[in-house]
């Protein structure tokens, strides 16, 4: 019982609590997660499985370093996988923070993710699909994909590589500002600067004049 | 003789041409009359549904896992679930809640009763070091940005609370501005760990708060870089210990390169409460606002509690990250080519948010004959002078400490870092309180009530009597018309006339005045009728006067200094 804010409970209530605290703080211990682990069910087009894979990811800072201006990355950034494999890949964290392995277009919830506490390794399993296509993989904590965490998995040989992973492919033209990028809905719009050409001309054509003048003058 | 002679010729033809000027201009020197313009009417569509009450059913007072959460009456209020681990403590609530809301087991962790009292006294929080709207592939778009007002999305740092699993969805319910206001009881054995998830270093000193200057291992832990310890480097974690004697409003940032780094969002209250017996505290506000579970010496004082976080915010400073993914890059133009001494705000924000959204969860609600505890704080670099319309407050601690002789007052100032406890009363006195209503409070430094020069913005919000509130949505009931139109990212964008709203049509939206026998322009789209707005071409054109006259004065004092020259001397 925890107190309300207007009935405090009463202290007969401690040992409960803190007998609670032990039993639940002891479930709870582990910080490695998994989500949408998947270990039997077929994907669409699968008749079954058709073989089994395994992959080690190590995460950390120190797997950013051959790469200057990243921060945080994985030990490997493309992995490539037949169709319908079971694949079982076991995330070991290097850091003292969180870090996430997290595959987006996952059968059957969209995505399987798995996430490592400081130091820390946790396994999971998921299917690939019947049908080639290049999955993203990358730590969902903010800018960890953006500052070196991105990966993919290609699934029969996928469908091409996805940009701005490190040591595999670059950035797109937009991206490095080579080529006008669409409108943003965020933020407000740039001001727009008052077109000089008139007020310019006038000012230069004043100063001709001038210069004119005295030249005639000295003449 | 001739001198003043000609001077009164001069002067003659010189005098009726001024009166001619002074009375309504060159006679014909108007031309022929040209219709005006029409007024365009902006099409208003497009705005946000003010509240979409998806989030009614954590309004009412309710029993979480035992602890009991009080009403909340804002359109989107703290998640009763969050509250209750907060308070609980996150090793004490079942992993599927915590699953659920995005909040990691870690995040508050509370252990033994030393003193005995009922309530634990070995607190453990961790934070992480969080960008909002930060860098990303213009093809990749921030599905969920973190909006401050409709349409803005600056990015900033947060501490927040530790999380898992999510990063959209309920995660923006804790990793949020403002960071996070910390509340922990004197004589509380705190163990404050930073888990650095950012890509720049970062520490955390407790500014105002009792702390000792080396940990029991001897290790700094005032968290100012150099003097005390190396800044925490990313992917690291350090953490701060401390066992505060003295209870009062205090304030904990990070220490490195202060000049940008507090001002991207990472400073916030920290809160010594008094030391009562089964005293559980509400260790995390995420959000600030409303304290949904007050210490037990808030609820033997005050009817309701508050935590107000002011700052302002330099949109230059803050669209710094988004312009690179190279971290080297990005601290070059944050700490070297920002100049902090250049810095001008651009928006104004009270915890976390600027209006209308403030309307939606910063409101300070309250009904007749209450006394409000308001714990606000200056997080910003530029004074606040908070202004209560209809109440006057009473100063009672000033930077964590008692007041001698409390000041009653409507203007509270607060200069950088300032905490300022402040009790509203809200019995109809003609002093403390002039009665029910809308009652606007705001920073009285007037630029405070835009978001980057458009009013109303900035971090107006309203001192709220219950019965001003909407039933379906708990959004104030203006008087005056509605908020609506202020939900809108076109509004923001100034596109739309700020008088509009309120039918006042000769104040509309000039049209163009090459279109003015045009057939109906009404309804024009807000991007349409900028691109069609006669105060730019107008801005181009009115440029030309000044170097013009330059340029006829150029020739005149060139032809007179030509034939001066030429007389023989």
């Amino acid at each position: 019982m925890i107190p309300s804010p207007r009935h405090g409970p009463s202290r007969a209530w401690l040992p409960a609590i803190l007998l609670t605290l032990l039993v639940v703080g002891a479930a709870t211990a582990s910080a490695a997660k998994v989500s949408n682990e998947n270990r039997e069910q077929l994907p669409p087009g699968c008749d079954a499985i058709a073989g089994e894979a395994s992959a080690i990811v190590d995460a950390g800072r120190a797997y950013a370093e051959p790469f200057p201006g990243a921060v945080f990355s994985f030990s490997n950034r493309s992995f490539e996988w037949p169709a319908c494999t079971r694949v079982t890949i076991t995330l070991q964290n290097h850091d003292h923070i969180r870090h996430q392995f997290m595959v987006h277009d996952a059968f059957p919830e969209g995505f399987f993710q798995l996430e490592a506490d400081s130091l820390d390794n946790v396994t999971g399993t998921f299917i690939t699909g019947a049908f080639a296509k290049t999955m993203l993989a990358h730590c969902g904590i903010p800018q960890h994909q953006q500052m070196g965490m991105k990966a993919q998995v290609l699934v029969a040989g996928g469908i091409g590589t996805l940009p701005n992973i490190l040591g595999i492919s670059g950035l797109p033209a937009v991206d490095r500002g080579e080529v006008a990028s669409p409108p943003t809905t965020n933020g407000p719009p740039q001001e727009q600067a008052a077109a000089p050409g008139l007020s310019v001309l006038t000012l230069l054509g004043g100063v001709a004049v001038l210069a004119l003048l005295r030249h005639r003058m000295h003449g | 003789m001739r001198r003043p002679v000609v001077a009164a010729v001069v002067a003659l033809f010189l005098i009726p041409a001024a009166l001619a000027h002074g009375l309504g201009g060159d006679v014909d020197g108007g031309g022929p009359y040209v219709p005006p313009a029409e007024t365009v009417e902006i099409d208003t569509r497009g705005g946000e549904n003010p509240c979409d009450n998806a989030k009614a059913e954590w309004r009412p007072s309710q029993r979480v896992e035992g602890v009991d959460v009080a009403a909340s009456l804002e359109c989107t209020p703290d998640d009763p679930r969050a509250v209750a681990a907060f308070v609980k403590g996150t090793n004490r609530m079942p992993q599927q809640l915590l699953d659920d809301i995005g909040l990691h087991e870690d995040a508050v962790v509370k252990d033994d009763d030393l003193d005995g009292d009922g309530d634990p006294d070995i607190i453990r929080i961790t934070l992480e070091v969080i960008e909002l709207n930060g860098w990303h592939l213009v093809d990749d778009a921030l599905q969920e940005p973190y909006e401050i007002a409709p349409g803005i999305a600056p990015t900033f740092w947060v501490f927040a609370p530790k999380t898992t699993i999510h990063h959209s969805g309920p995660f923006f319910e804790l990793a949020r501005m403002p960071t996070p206001p910390i509340r922990v009881e004197v004589g509380d054995q705190v163990f404050l760990t930073v888990e650095n998830t950012h890509y720049l270093p970062h520490t955390i000193h407790l500014h105002g708060t009792d702390h000792p200057f080396q940990d029991a291992e001897g290790n700094g832990n005032d968290g100012v870089p150099v003097v005390s310890e190396m800044p925490i480097l990313p992917g690291d974690a350090r953490t701060y210990e401390l066992k505060p004697r003295v209870a009062g409003s205090f304030f904990y940032h990070c220490h490195v390169q202060v000049q940008v780094h507090v001002g991207m969002g990472l400073g916030a209250l920290f809160i010594i409460e008094e030391n009562r017996p089964d005293n559980w505290l509400q260790t995390l506000n995420p959000g600030a606002g409303p304290v949904r579970h007050p210490s037990v010496a808030s609820r033997e004082r005050y009817d309701r509690e508050y935590d107000m976080l002011y700052q302002d915010i330099d949109k230059e400073l803050t669209a710094i990250p988004k312009t690179s993914n190279d971290a080297r890059v990005i601290s070059e133009r944050i700490h070297r080519d920002y100049d902090a001494t250049d810095a001008a705000s651009d928006y104004f924000l009270l915890n976390g948010r600027s209006f209308p959204y403030t309307l939606r969860e910063s409101t300070v609600v309250v009904s007749p004959n209450e006394t409000v505890l308001l714990r606000v704080q200056n997080v910003g670099g530029s004074e606040v002078a908070l202004h209560t319309h209809g109440h006057k407050g009473e100063v009672i601690n000033i930077d964590g400490v008692p007041v001698q002789f409390p000041q009653i007052q409507d203007i509270y100032p607060l200069t950088a870092a300032r905490r300022l406890d402040v009790v509203l009363n809200t019995t109809d006195d003609g002093f403390h309180s002039y009665g029910q209503g809308l009652w606007l409070t705001h920073d009285h430094h007037e630029v405070a009530v835009t978001t980057d020069g458009i009013n109303p913005g900035g971090d107006i919000t309203l001192i709220a009597y219950e019965d001003y509130l909407d039933p379906i949505s708990a959004l104030p009931k203006p008087l005056g018309g509605t908020f609506n139109l202020y939900f809108n990212p076109a509004y923001y964008r100034g596109e739309i006339p700020v008088f509009q709203m309120s039918g006042l049509d000769f104040l509309g939206q000039a049209g163009d005045p090459n279109a003015a026998n045009a057939s109906n322009t009404a309804n024009a789209s807000p991007a349409s009728a900028r691109t069609a707005l006669p105060d730019e071409s107008q801005r181009v054109t009115s440029a030309v006067p000044a170097p013009a006259l330059m340029l006829v004065l150029s020739v005149i004092a060139g032809a007179a200094l030509a034939a001066q020259r030429r007389q023989p001397r």
